[in-house]
C-alpha cells in the first residue's frame, strides 16, 4: 500500500472521532418513546454509522490512490507546510480574529468594537497604508451602521460592560436622533 | 383570463399598490444581491409593517419579493461564490468559475433569462392548475412520499460538489447530524444540547449558511492575499447569445419541470429543486467533465429550477395553507394578520386577492428580465472593487444578518465557527452546499420518516405498494449503488468545489 499523507490520516481520524463522540453523547438521550419504536437516538445513530462507513470508504480510496504513480491530492496540512511559520502565524491570527470579535461583542458592543475588528482584518491580510486602515473600516462601518440602525431600526448589541454600555447607548441615540 | 386581467387592473389601479410592487421587486433584487443579506432578512424586517397594508398589497409584496429575491441571490453566487440563499448554491458551482474566467456577464445574463423564464412558466402553470395540483399534491403525497423524495434528493446531491463520492456523502451526513441538534421531532427530547438553552431550538440555518458561504469565502480570499497569490477576477460584460440558449432548450425545459414539481410539495421547495436540476443536467450532459469548471448549463439548470419552484410553492400555500419554505411560512403569518385563513376557501372568499398575487408574480418575472439586465451592468462593476476592501463589508453585513435573525450574539459566534470549519473543509474537497442541504432537509426527512413509520406500522414492505415511494427509493438506491461502484472501481468524479 502507498504512503498516505499526515493530512489524510488526520482526516479519517477526525471523522471517526466525530462519529465516536456523537455516538457517546447519544447515550444521554437514548430513551424509548412510547409512540415511536426507534426513539430519539435512532435517526442520529444511523447517520453516525453512515459517517463511519463513508470515512472508511474515503480511507480505502486514498489507499488505492496511493498505489498509483499519480501525486497525492493535497491533504489537510499539506499546503500549510509549504509556507513558513510567518504565514501560519498570520493565517492563524486571521482565523482567530472573528472568534475573538464574537466573544467580545456581547460585552463591548457592536458600536465600539467593529471598527477595530475591520481594521484588524485588513492589517492581517496585508494592508499597511494607514489611510486605508482608517478610512476603509470607517466608511464600511458607517454605511452599514447608518442603514441598519437609523433606517431599518435593527437592534445591534450595545454592550453591557461598564462604560461600553453607556457608549453604545449614546451612539444609538445619536444615530436615531431621539 | 378575465380574472387575470381583473387582477392586473387592480394592481395598477392604486399608486400605493404599484409602489409596493416595485418595492418588493427592487428589495428582492437588492437584498438578494448583497453578500450576507438575503430576501429573508428584508421579509423578516417588513413583517410587522405588513399589518398596516391591505391584505392584497401585503401578500403581493411577499410574492414579488420571493420571485426577485430568488434571482437576486444568484448574483452574489456568481460574482463572489456566496449564494444569497441555499437555492442559489448550485449556481455557484459553475457561475463562480465563469467569473474567474472573465465570463461573469455571461453567467449573470444566463441567470436573468432563465430565472425570468422559469418563474414565468411556473406562474402560468400556477394560474391554470392550482386547485387541481394542490389536490394531487395532498392526496398522493403523504409523509412516506415526502421522505422518499428527501432521500432521493440527498442521494443525488451526494454526487455533486465534492472531490470524491465519499466526501460528498460525508458532507451531506455532517449536515444531517447538525440538524439533529435540538429537540427530536417526535417527543421533543433534547439532543446534543449539552444543557445550553441556546441549542434547544437547534442550529438556525441562516447563521450557518452565512458562515459556510460568506465568511468562508472571505477567509479563503484572505489566505490567498496572505500567501500573495490573490488575483483580481477578469472583468467583462459579454452576455450569452440566443444560439447558446437554444442549445440548452432541453435543459431549460427539464429544469422547469423539476423545479415546478419540487416547489409544489409542501416543505420541499426551491433548494431541492436547484440541486435536483443541477444533478440531472450533469447526468444527461455530453460534457459532464466540464461541470464545476464554468459550464453555462450548470447555471441555467439551477436558476431555471429555483425560480420555477417559486410559483409552484404558492400552490400549497394558497390552496392548503401549507408553506413551502421560510418565506412562504412568513406569508402564512401575513394572511393570519389580516384574518384570512389560507386554504381552499381563499379561492372562494377572496379570489380577487389571489388573482392580484398571480398577476403581480407574472409581471415580476417579466420585470426581472428587464431590470435584471440593467442591474447586471451595474452590479458587475463590484468586481472592480478589490476583494480585500469588499471583504470587510461582507463580514460586517454577514455579522448584522446573523445577529438580526434572533438578536443573539451566539448566532454570530456560530456563523464565524461555521466559516472557519468551512474554510478547512473546502481546502480538502468537501461540499459546503451538501452540508447546507443536509442541514435543511435533515429535520424534514426525520419528521416525515417518523410519521411514515407510524403510518405503515413499521412495515417497510408497505412502501413497495405505494408507487411514488417505490419509484423514488429505487431511483435513490440505483444512484447510490452506481456511484459507489464507480468509486470503488477508482473513477473519481471531480465536480466543483
Amino acid at each position: 500500500m502507498g504512503r498516505l499523507s499526515l493530512g489524510q490520516w488526520f482526516e479519517v481520524g477526525i471523522w471517526l472521532v466525530v462519529a465516536g463522540a456523537a455516538f457517546g453523547f447519544s447515550l444521554q438521550f437514548d430513551r424509548s418513546i412510547e409512540m415511536y419504536r426507534f426513539g430519539a437516538a435512532g435517526w442520529p445513530r444511523v447517520i453516525i454509522l453512515l459517517i463511519a462507513l463513508a470515512a472508511l470508504g474515503q480511507f480505502v480510496q486514498d489507499l488505492r490512490t496511493a498505489e498509483d504513480t499519480q501525486p497525492q491530492e493535497s491533504g489537510f496540512f499539506d499546503s500549510f507546510s509549504d509556507h513558513g511559520g510567518h504565514f501560519i502565524l498570520r493565517m492563524g491570527l486571521t482565523l482567530v480574529l472573528p472568534i475573538v470579535y464574537a466573544a467580545l461583542l456581547q460585552g463591548m458592543g457592536y458600536y465600539f468594537l467593529t471598527p477595530f475588528f475591520l481594521a484588524g482584518y485588513l492589517y492581517l491580510t496585508g494592508e499597511r497604508r494607514v489611510t486605508a486602515l482608517i478610512l476603509v473600516p470607517l466608511f464600511i462601518y458607517g454605511t452599514v451602521t447608518l442603514i441598519f440602525t437609523r433606517l431599518l431600526y435593527v437592534g445591534l448589541p450595545i454592550g453591557y460592560w461598564p462604560g461600553f454600555y453607556d457608549l453604545g447607548n449614546w451612539f444609538v441615540v445619536l444615530l436615531r436622533g431621539s | 383570463m378575465e380574472q387575470f386581467i381583473a387582477g392586473a387592473l387592480t394592481l395598477v389601479s392604486s399608486p400605493l399598490s404599484v409602489g409596493i410592487f416595485f418595492a418588493g421587486l427592487m428589495g428582492g433584487l437588492l437584498f438578494g444581491a448583497i453578500p450576507g443579506i438575503s430576501m429573508l432578512t428584508l421579509a423578516a424586517i417588513f413583517l410587522p409593517f405588513s399589518g398596516l397594508l391591505s391584505a392584497s398589497d401585503a401578500i403581493m409584496f411577499y410574492s414579488v419579493l420571493y420571485c426577485s429575491g430568488t434571482y437576486g441571490g444568484a448574483v452574489t453566487a456568481i460574482l463572489f461564490n456566496i449564494p444569497g440563499a441555499p437555492e442559489n448554491a448550485p449556481t455557484a458551482f459553475d457561475g463562480y468559475p465563469m467569473t474567474q474566467q472573465g465570463k461573469a456577464g455571461k453567467a449573470i445574463g444566463a441567470a436573468v433569462l432563465c430565472s425570468a423564464f422559469g418563474g414565468t412558466c411556473s406562474v402560468i402553470l400556477m394560474m391554470v392548475a392550482t386547485p387541481f395540483l394542490a389536490d394531487i399534491a395532498v392526496s398522493h403525497f403523504g409523509p412516506p412520499e415526502i421522505f422518499a423524495l428527501v432521500f432521493f434528493g440527498i442521494a443525488v446531491a451526494s454526487s455533486v460538489g465534492a472531490r470524491t463520492l465519499w466526501k460528498g456523502w460525508l458532507s451531506i451526513l455532517l449536515g444531517l447530524l447538525m440538524a439533529t441538534v435540538g429537540l427530536d421531532p417526535v417527543a421533543g427530547m433534547e439532543r446534543y444540547t449539552f444543557d445550553f438553552v441556546y441549542l434547544l431550538a437547534g442550529l438556525h440555518f441562516i447563521p450557518v449558511i452565512l458562515g459556510f458561504f460568506a465568511v468562508a469565502e472571505v477567509l479563503v480570499q484572505a489566505e490567498r492575499r496572505v500567501r500573495g497569490s490573490y488575483n483580481m477576477p477578469k472583468f467583462a460584460t459579454s452576455f450569452p447569445t440566443w444560439a447558446e440558449f437554444w442549445k440548452l432548450r432541453v435543459a431549460v425545459g427539464r429544469s422547469v419541470g423539476l423545479g415546478f414539481f419540487s416547489g409544489i410539495l409542501p416543505g420541499v421547495g426551491a433548494t431541492l429543486a436547484a440541486f435536483l436540476s443541477y444533478n440531472e443536467a450533469v447526468r444527461w450532459s455530453k460534457n459532464r467533465e466540464n461541470f464545476g469548471k464554468g459550464e453555462l448549463e450548470g447555471v441555467v439548470a439551477s436558476e431555471t429550477a429555483n425560480n420555477a419552484a417559486t410559483g409552484a410553492a404558492m400552490i400549497p400555500l394558497l390552496a392548503l395553507g401549507l408553506p413551502g419554505g421560510a418565506l412562504t411560512a412568513m406569508m402564512v403569518g401575513v394572511f393570519q394578520m389580516h384574518d384570512i385563513e389560507p386554504g381552499p376557501l381563499v379561492f372562494i372568499n377572496t379570489s380577487d386577492l389571489v388573482w392580484v398575487v398571480f398577476a403581480a408574480m407574472f409581471f415580476a418575472n417579466i420585470a426581472i428580465l428587464v431590470l435584471g439586465f440593467v442591474e447586471t451592468k451595474t452590479v458587475l462593476h463590484l468586481l472592480r472593487i478589490p476583494f480585500p476592501f469588499l471583504a470587510p463589508g461582507i463580514l460586517l453585513l454577514a455579522t448584522v444578518g446573523a445577529y438580526a435573525v434572533r438578536n443573539l450574539v451566539m448566532d454570530v459566534g456560530v456563523m464565524f465557527a461555521a466559516g472557519i470549519l468551512a474554510f478547512f473543509l473546502r481546502r480538502t474537497g468537501y461540499s459546503i452546499p451538501g452540508i447546507v442541504l443536509g442541514l435543511i432537509l435533515g429535520k424534514l426527512g426525520e419528521q416525515n420518516f417518523a410519521q411514515a413509520m407510524q403510518l405503515v406500522s413499521y412495515d417497510f414492505v408497505v412502501f413497495a405498494t405505494r408507487p411514488i415511494v417505490a419509484v423514488l427509493l429505487l431511483a435513490s438506491f440505483a444512484t447510490i449503488v452506481t456511484n459507489v461502484y464507480r468509486a470503488l472501481k477508482g473513477s473519481r468524479k471531480v465536480i466543483g468545489l
